[in-house]
Parts: C-alpha cells; sequence; structure tokens
C-alpha cells in the first residue's frame, strides 16, 4: 500500500491531489463524524462516491460531502489502485472542479501552515477563483510580483503574520500560488529578504564550476552498482 | 548552484523532520567516523536522541572531497539551514515514506531553504524496505516536483545513499549545461 495515512495529517485537499494521477477507490473511513466514504476515481474524475455504502449522486450533494471533507475530514485513508473497468460508474464530476468549489472554514492547524518566511509567487494559471477566496487574492496577488512571504505579507496588509499564513495556505491549496525557488529567480530580480531575516542568504548564484562535481559524479557512478533505466 | 572554485571540499547538506534518517544517510555516505551532535530530547519527538547542531561526516572520491552536513529536523534549529546551506553544492531532504504525518513539516524545510537559498535538491523518501510505506512518485506530485527530483531508498544501504548523490549531481548538471543533458539518468537494482 502506498497511499495512506490520516485526515489529520494530510488534509482532503492536499489528498485529492496526490490521486490525480491516480485511478482506483479512496476509503476515507470514519471520514465523516464516524461514517465512512469511498471515491471511485479514475485520473481526476470522480465516478462514484459512497456514503456508508449508499451512493450519492446528485452534485449538490456530493458537493456538500466534499466541503466536510475539506473543512471536517477526520480519520484514517488509504487508496487502492484498480483498473478502469473494476470500478463504478455513477457519475462524472472533475474533482478539482469541486475543490475548488469548497473552502474550509474552520482554523487550519498551525502545523499545516507555511513557514513565516517562505516566499509564493503567483501561478497565473488560467481560470475563475472562487467567490470565497475573492476577497483575499485582491489583496494578495498584487504584493505576489517577486516573491511574498507571510511576514511581508503580515506587513503591507496590517494583518497578524498567523492571519497571512492562513491566507497563503487558503491560494495554495488551489493552486493560485506557489513557493518561489531562489535559484529559478536568481536570474530575474528579486526584492530584498524580509529585514526580520538576519542571515545574509545569497539570492543570486555566484559562478558554477562543474569540473568538481563532474569529478565526483564519474567516481560515485563507478562506486555504484548502476542500471540504465 | 554553487560549487567551490578553488578545487577545496564541496559541501552537501542533508535535511528533513525529525526520523527521516538523517543521521543514518550521513553515517551511511561517510568514511569518516561521524561527528554527531546528538542530545536527549527535551519533549516528545518519538526518540530519545536527536541531533542538535549537525551531524558531520566526510567522502573523498579520487582526491575530490566532499563535506557532508546534516541539519537538526527540529525547526527550532532552522538558523542553522541557512548557516549550512551557504555555498553548498546541493540540498537532500529526506522524508520516512511511513511517516505521512511528516510529509508538511518536510515541505515547509524545503520551501523555506529554497525560497531563501539558490540550492539544487533532492527528496529522498527513506523506509522503502516496509511494505506499508509511500513511493516516490506519490510524493513527487505532493511535493509538486519532477519525479526526478523524487527519490526512494533505504538510508543504511551505501549505493542507494550513493545513488540518491548521483542523482542530485546529474540533475545539477544537467541544468548546468542543458545541451549535455544525459539521455538516461541512473536506477538502482532495487524495489525503490
Amino acid at each position: 500500500m502506498s497511499i495512506f495515512g490520516h485526515l489529520e495529517d494530510l488534509p482532503f485537499s492536499e489528498l485529492a491531489r496526490v490521486t490525480q494521477t491516480q485511478t482506483g477507490t479512496l476509503f476515507l473511513r470514519t471520514a465523516l463524524a464516524g461514517r465512512s466514504v469511498e471515491m471511485h476515481l479514475q485520473t481526476g474524475i470522480l465516478l462514484a462516491l459512497f456514503v456508508d455504502g449508499f451512493p450519492v449522486r446528485d452534485e449538490q450533494r456530493v458537493l456538500t460531502i466534499i466541503n466536510q471533507l475539506v473543512d471536517q475530514g477526520s480519520g484514517t485513508f488509504d487508496f487502492q489502485s484498480a483498473h478502469p473497468t473494476q470500478l463504478l460508474h455513477d457519475t462524472t464530476y472533475w474533482l478539482n472542479d469541486l475543490l475548488h468549489r469548497a473552502h474550509a472554514r474552520t482554523a487550519v492547524p498551525e502545523m499545516r501552515l507555511p513557514h513565516p518566511e517562505t516566499r509564493f509567487i503567483a501561478t497565473r494559471r488560467p481560470g475563475a477563483v472562487a467567490p470565497e477566496l475573492q476577497p483575499i487574492w485582491q489583496r494578495v496577488e498584487p504584493l505576489l510580483e517577486g516573491g511574498a512571504s507571510a511576514v511581508s505579507l503580515a506587513r503591507q496588509l496590517q494583518v497578524s503574520e498567523h492571519q497571512a499564513r492562513t491566507m497563503l495556505y487558503s491560494l495554495r491549496a488551489v493552486d493560485l500560488i506557489a513557493p518561489l525557488r531562489a535559484a529559478s529567480s536568481a536570474t530575474t530580480p528579486v526584492p530584498p529578504l524580509d529585514s526580520s531575516t538576519s542571515l545574509a542568504v545569497p539570492i543570486t548564484s555566484p559562478p558554477v564550476s562543474t569540473s568538481p562535481m563532474r569529478r565526483l559524479l564519474g567516481t560515485l557512478r563507478r562506486l555504484t552498482q548502476l542500471v540504465a533505466s | 548552484m554553487t560549487a567551490d572554485l578553488m578545487g577545496g571540499p564541496l559541501k552537501l547538506v542533508i535535511s528533513g523532520p525529525v526520523g527521516a534518517g538523517k543521521t543514518t544517510f550521513v553515517q551511511t555516505l561517510s568514511e569518516t567516523p561521524v561527528i554527531a551532535t546528538e542530545a536527549e530530547a527535551s519533549e516528545d519527538i518519538g526518540k530519545l536522541n536527536t541531533t542538535v547542531a549537525f551531524d558531520f561526516g566526510t567522502l573523498n572520491l579520487d582526491g575530490q572531497e566532499l563535506h557532508i552536513y546534516g541539519t537538526p529536523g527540529q525547526d527550532r534549529f532552522n538558523f542553522m539551514w541557512d548557516v549550512l546551506c551557504e555555498g553548498a553544492l546541493g540540498l537532500i531532504v529526506l522524508v520516512a515514506g511511513d511517516r505521512p504525518q511528516d510529509f508538511t513539516h518536510a515541505r515547509n524545510i524545503l520551501e523555506y531553504i529554497t525560497s531563501r537559498n539558490p540550492i539544487p535538491f533532492v527528496i529522498g523518501v527513506t523506509h522503502q524496505d516496509l511494505e506499508y510505506v509511500w513511493r516516490p512518485a506519490d510524493l513527487a506530485v505532493y511535493f509538486n516536483l519532477d519525479p526526478l527530483q523524487v527519490m526512494g531508498l533505504n538510508a543504511t544501504e551505501p549505493d542507494q545513499a550513493r545513488g540518491l548523490l548521483i542523482r542530485l549531481l546529474e540533475l545539477t548538471l544537467a541544468d548546468a549545461a542543458p545541451v549535455q543533458t544525459p539521455t538516461h539518468t541512473f536506477s538502482l537494482e532495487t524495489t525503490c
């Protein structure tokens, strides 16, 4: 078994993203206040949904269940791969669309929030922003050019650092933002880090000398039993 | 990406949550006895001792010395992450594949470090010898990374530890010289 865990550790929105490349059945045990949920999925399409063994087909009810899973999901989960012919075909909903319409209303646990100094940028993906996220997006989006962290957003938007981290969490959950990689931004101007970060951190790469790395790589390859893939 | 221009030692940083296998990985790669700064854990982290400063090991291959630094896994030591990453040739973030409760922390560590430091990196998913374990391809989706950047291993196996380092170097060199991108990447004769 390769996809398993607790929804308390891996929230449903993230679990759903992981399963989007898979085909099989997702079992969510005691996920909805003690009730179990079973989802038949084919590469991101919800083919069938059962709650305690009873099928759910109505779009509004499906959306309500997805909302509850995003908001209050708990208990264990595991995913079992299957051939599409082994799955039931009751419905056809894009799980990602359902997730975009869902929105966590309860407080996000501290451990799920990004580090205050991790910087994010807009992904510039086309697509509508869910109405619930519009107010946050309109405030945050103009500040993301070049990267923005919870620390810098808190200062610019005059909100608490925790609020800023929660905003970033919400936007990231629907892929509106992604973490900035300093390596990929090294060739473009990047604003200075927050003044609160006292350590000197290189942002632009120094000249690269690859010869020691090539030497190291050649020796490691000789030492290691390899097969070409 | 950085590298030592004077032919001196190269530096590799190993990071990840508590219990991911960082100290084991450094011990497996190192040719010299690892200098470890372990202390009794002051809180419940699932084990009695944990790294509080860093682990240090060395590897000398055909005269090229590699210094290997394992970072502490707890957030309160995160000032060490920047210090250790400065000038490093690369970063390896380890995460235990049988501990999904640590995935968020591992991702936060990776994103914190790489958003502040222009450092090449790969992810190592440890404990691949277990039956109930997340596979590298699934964690690549979770981390939103190219599957080539995420590799499974058992940190106690020297070939697999070296394999992860090889993957890091291959990706780094391919990135530095795209025209010389290798036609294949290596894999190990394991189930990882």
